[in-house]
Parts: C-alpha cells; sequence; structure tokens
C-alpha cells in the first residue's frame, strides 16, 4: 500500500463515510478527501422515513459517527462539494469551483437521487421528495393534525412516510401503479398483510393505479387518476424510487449496466476506481446476476470491501441481499428477492404481530422475511449464505427454533 | 451503587439471554458456559432490545442492524456499532442473580 497516498472518495453518504472509516482500521495513513455535496458530515438515510419524520430529536442519531470520531480519523472532508468531472489518464478530480483533487486510488459513492413523475415540473409547490435530511425536517413540519396528504408509489419510503403521517394524525392515500404493495421486495401474501394493517391505521391505498395529472399550487395539490377520479390533498409526496447518480461516472467513460459497474471487489471498468452503495451494479452469486440494491447493508458491506480491495487487499462481495423496514410499529426484515417462482408458507400467526415468511425454490430456502422477529434472522442468514438445501416442511417446523434448525442443517 | 436482584439463576439455560428492568434500567442478562454476564439491553447505535437479537459464543448482536457486542466486556465489535455497550457487574447468592447499578 505504500505507493498508494491519496485516496478520494466522492460521495458523502454512508457508504462514502465508512469506506473512509474502513479506511483507516485497515492502516491506511495517506490522504483520504470526502466529498460530500450535503452540508452534512456522513449520515444513514433509513431513519429519514422513520424516526427522524416522527420526532426532531432524532437528528442527531442520524450521524454514521460521533463528532469526535469523525475527527478521530483526520479526513480531508469537504461538505457542499460537487466533482464534476473525473480525468481517469491523469488521475485527477475536479470540483465545480475548480479545485483539482489527485488521487491514487478514487471511490465513487454518489448515490441516488428521487425519481421524479415524468411530465411534472420541478419544484412545485406542496409536492415533495424524501431522499435528505433536509427533504425529511421539510416533510416534518408538513404533518399536523387534520391535514391531508396523497403518497405516489408504495414501497418502503412511502409506506414508511404513509405509517408516521397517519399516526400523526394526517389522512392518508397511497396510489400504486403495481397490484401489490412492496411489488420488488415481498412476496403478495405479505403485501396483502401489510394493506390490510394500513387500512387498520386509516391509511387508504389503491393499488393498480394509472396517474393522469399531477397540478399543485400554493393551497395543495390534486391528483387525477385515469378513471377520473381527482385526490385533493394538501400535499403530494413523491415515492416511486432512485435513480443512480451516474453522471459523473458516464462523463469519466466507466462502465455503465443499471448504475455503475463494478466486479466483486467493487472495481469499475477503470482499474484503480471503485464504486459502491446506491449507485453501483455488482454481480451476486446469491442471485445469480447483476444487480443494484439500494440498502444500508450495499452501503456499508460494500464500503469494507472497497477500501480493502483499494488497498491491494483480498477483498470479495457476495453478501446474501438483507433489507429492513420499520412501520406501524413493525420490524420487517427481508432476506433475498422475492421470485414469482417460489412457493410462500407462513411460520406463526400474522396476528401476533410475529411471524416470518418463507419463499423455498426447487433446492428449499431462498427468501426468508422476518415480522418483528430479528433474531432468527441471523440463522436464517447462515443458511441462505452457506446455500443449504432447507425445505419447506423443516422451516415450518414448530417444535424446533429457527436457530435449531439452522444448526441442525449446517451441521 | 446498589445490587439488584435480576433474576433467578435457574431461570435461564446455558446459551440464554433474558430482557428485564432494574432499577428502572434495561438490563440484558446472558447465561454463557455456566457463568453469568449482564449489560444493558439497549443498542448503542439505534433504539433496539439487544435481547431481540441473536446470542452465540459470547456475543450479541442486535436485531436491527446486525452490530455486535462482547457480552463480557460490552465492546462493540463490528460496524454498525461503534460505541461500547455498558456491562454491569454480577454476582449470585442463594440461587439468585444480581446486578449493580449505579
Amino acid at each position: 500500500m505504500s505507493d498508494i497516498r491519496d485516496i478520494l472518495i466522492v460521495g458523502a453518504g454512508q457508504a462514502g463515510g465508512c469506506a473512509a472509516a474502513a479506511l483507516r482500521s485497515e492502516g491506511f495513513t495517506g490522504r483520504i478527501v470526502l466529498a460530500g455535496a450535503e452540508p452534512y458530515r456522513p449520515y444513514e438515510r433509513p431513519p429519514l422515513s422513520k424516526e427522524v419524520l416522527a420526532d426532531a430529536s432524532a437528528d442527531d442519531a442520524i450521524f454514521l459517527h460521533k463528532p469526535e470520531f469523525h475527527d478521530s480519523l483526520g479526513l480531508e472532508w469537504h461538505p457542499n462539494l460537487e466533482i464534476v468531472h473525473i480525468d481517469t489518464e491523469r488521475r485527477s478530480a475536479a470540483s465545480s469551483d475548480g479545485r483539482a483533487f489527485p488521487f491514487d486510488r478514487c471511490l465513487i459513492a454518489t448515490g441516488g437521487r428521487a425519481r421524479r413523475l415524468p411530465g411534472v415540473a420541478d419544484n412545485l409547490p406542496n409536492v415533495f421528495h424524501l431522499r435528505t435530511l433536509d427533504d425529511a425536517r421539510r416533510l416534518r413540519e408538513r404533518l399536523l393534525p387534520g391535514s391531508s396528504a396523497v403518497v405516489i408509489g408504495a414501497g418502503f419510503l412511502g409506506l414508511e412516510f404513509a405509517g408516521v403521517a397517519a399516526r400523526k394524525g394526517v389522512s392518508v392515500t397511497v396510489l400504486e401503479a403495481g397490484e401489490q404493495i412492496l411489488g420488488r421486495t415481498a412476496p403478495r401474501l405479505f403485501a396483502d398483510w401489510l394493506a390490510a394493517c394500513y387500512e387498520k391505521e386509516g391509511v387508504r391505498i389503491l393499488c393498480g393505479v394509472t396517474l393522469r395529472r399531477l397540478e399543485a399550487d400554493a393551497n395543495g395539490t390534486t391528483v387525477t387518476l385515469a378513471d377520473g377520479q381527482e385526490l385533493k390533498a394538501d400535499f403530494t409526496l413523491v415515492a416511486i424510487g432512485q435513480e443512480p447518480n451516474v453522471t459523473l461516472a458516464r462523463g469519466a467513460g466507466i462502465a455503465l449496466d443499471n448504475g455503475i459497474a463494478v466486479d466483486a471487489r467493487c472495481e469499475t471498468s477503470v482499474p484503480g476506481i471503485f464504486s459502491i452503495g446506491d449507485c453501483a451494479s455488482h454481480p451476486s452469486a446469491f442471485l445469480g446476476r447483476r444487480v443494484r440494491l439500494e440498502s444500508w447493508q450495499s452501503a456499508q458491506e460494500q464500503a469494507r470491501v472497497a477500501a480493502r480491495a483499494m488497498l491491494g487487499q483480498e477483498a470479495c462481495y457476495d453478501a446474501v441481499p438483507w433489507f429492513w423496514s420499520d412501520q406501524l410499529g413493525l420490524n420487517i426484515q427481508m432476506l433475498g428477492l422475492p421470485d414469482p417462482s417460489y412457493s410462500y408458507c407462513v411460520r406463526g400467526d400474522p396476528d401476533s404481530r410475529k411471524f416470518l415468511v418463507f419463499g423455498c425454490g426447487d433446492r428449499g430456502l431462498r427468501y426468508a422475511l422476518a415480522v418483528n422477529s430479528g433474531g432468527d434472522i441471523r440463522p436464517l442468514r447462515n443458511l441462505l449464505e452457506a446455500n443449504a438445501a432447507v425445505d419447506a416442511a423443516t422451516l415450518m417446523d414448530t417444535t424446533r427454533s429457527i436457530r435449531e434448525i439452522a444448526k441442525t442443517a449446517l451441521s | 451503587m446498589a445490587w439488584i436482584k435480576l433474576a433467578e439463576q435457574d431461570q435461564l439455560a446455558d446459551g440464554e439471554m433474558i430482557g428485564l428492568k432494574a432499577g428502572g434500567v434495561a438490563v440484558a442478562l446472558y447465561r454463557d458456559g455456566g457463568e453469568y454476564f449482564a449489560t444493558s439491553n439497549i443498542c448503542t447505535h439505534q433504539y433496539a432490545l439487544l435481547t431481540d437479537g441473536y446470542f452465540e459464543d459470547g456475543c450479541i448482536e442486535c436485531p436491527l442492524h446486525q452490530g455486535s457486542f462482547d457480552i463480557r466486556t460490552g465492546r462493540a465489535l463490528c460496524a454498525p456499532v461503534t460505541e461500547d455497550v455498558q456491562v454491569f457487574p454480577v454476582k449470585i447468592e442463594g440461587g439468585q442473580v444480581f446486578v449493580e447499578i449505579a
């Protein structure tokens, strides 16, 4: 590692911040430039649609590192700085204010931005997106009892917002284009159960709807559906996913494939330039295909892999996809991704709000979802990582704990 | 400083843990290799009860982010946790487990 003196990290979110800390814990003593577009030191985004929306006192708890630890890393941290160009030949990056940042290794952790509704102007009054701490703070001010909101998109972000808003006395309607909520991450039987939980909270969810128009003025918003139905609200949250920030990489001639394409070491098509987190797509041995997963796990664990790889050490990212969500007092964790070919079964009683859902393929367990059962995730992850062939009947044996079942299967 | 009775000794099998309150403090009590250990039951990262997590080989793993701590020392072992969790002294008397809460 002696020939590596300067490492540039573009993006000071969770991925960039973790990578900086990981470089130090791997013993790198050279210069680390951490350039972030936001004014804040690295923070975690999952709480933005949960604790931060619910309670202003949560703001300070979202930062990745405490100020003393952040300071102890000895980073050259540049908030509010946009890197606009990377010269891969000369190994130097340029910021929008004209400064040059030479590097021996560069890590692109530029994340993503909230996807905009096509054909809708940006910066409409009373129309919100949720990606940054500032976004969350602006939305929090709107969660007034007796007000009304429309949420477009029933993914995790939209639902978490709906749950918090409803419990604050906001009348919420969620619109989803797909036939079910959580279409990308959860099977239908769970989605329907969760949708029923929302109904009990007074949240109206409409699936399979097509938007015709979104109009907004200083008084509120009006969403018109394809069937002519009009939904008026005080404000609208557009939560239809995110788009990876790849402009910088594209300009540098780095290969893209649903985001910045990296190998298992998180290295891009340009040697010495790496990418991690929401903006990067990686080969998943578990899924047998390239994926870009917008998750806490990708940010966190790829950061450690990239740090080692940048320093020339052995490293490989091969994690089983893992996501979690907190909504309506439910902690929901998922391993793997659902697939139409899987058959699903439920262990435990959903009415107890504590249960597991298993998705099994030809060789057994491929997907698991845990509701208020976080302690079962680790043994299930062990099973999936080992590619152990455990069938549904074994998993559904309630005379044995998941921990015991996993131990037996892996012994 | 006071010793507070937390549990009966046989309330826990080896390798098990339980979440309890002592003097208004949420305590996680673990039994590992015949010995008893106690830590704060709240993860130092974000609010979660450690006893909802996974306990094995002297380590407790948080149910939310899978950060883990050494139950003997409270030491934060892996990201995302960077801050150690508080540990409490434990003593056994007359088949009962006591913890000392400062």
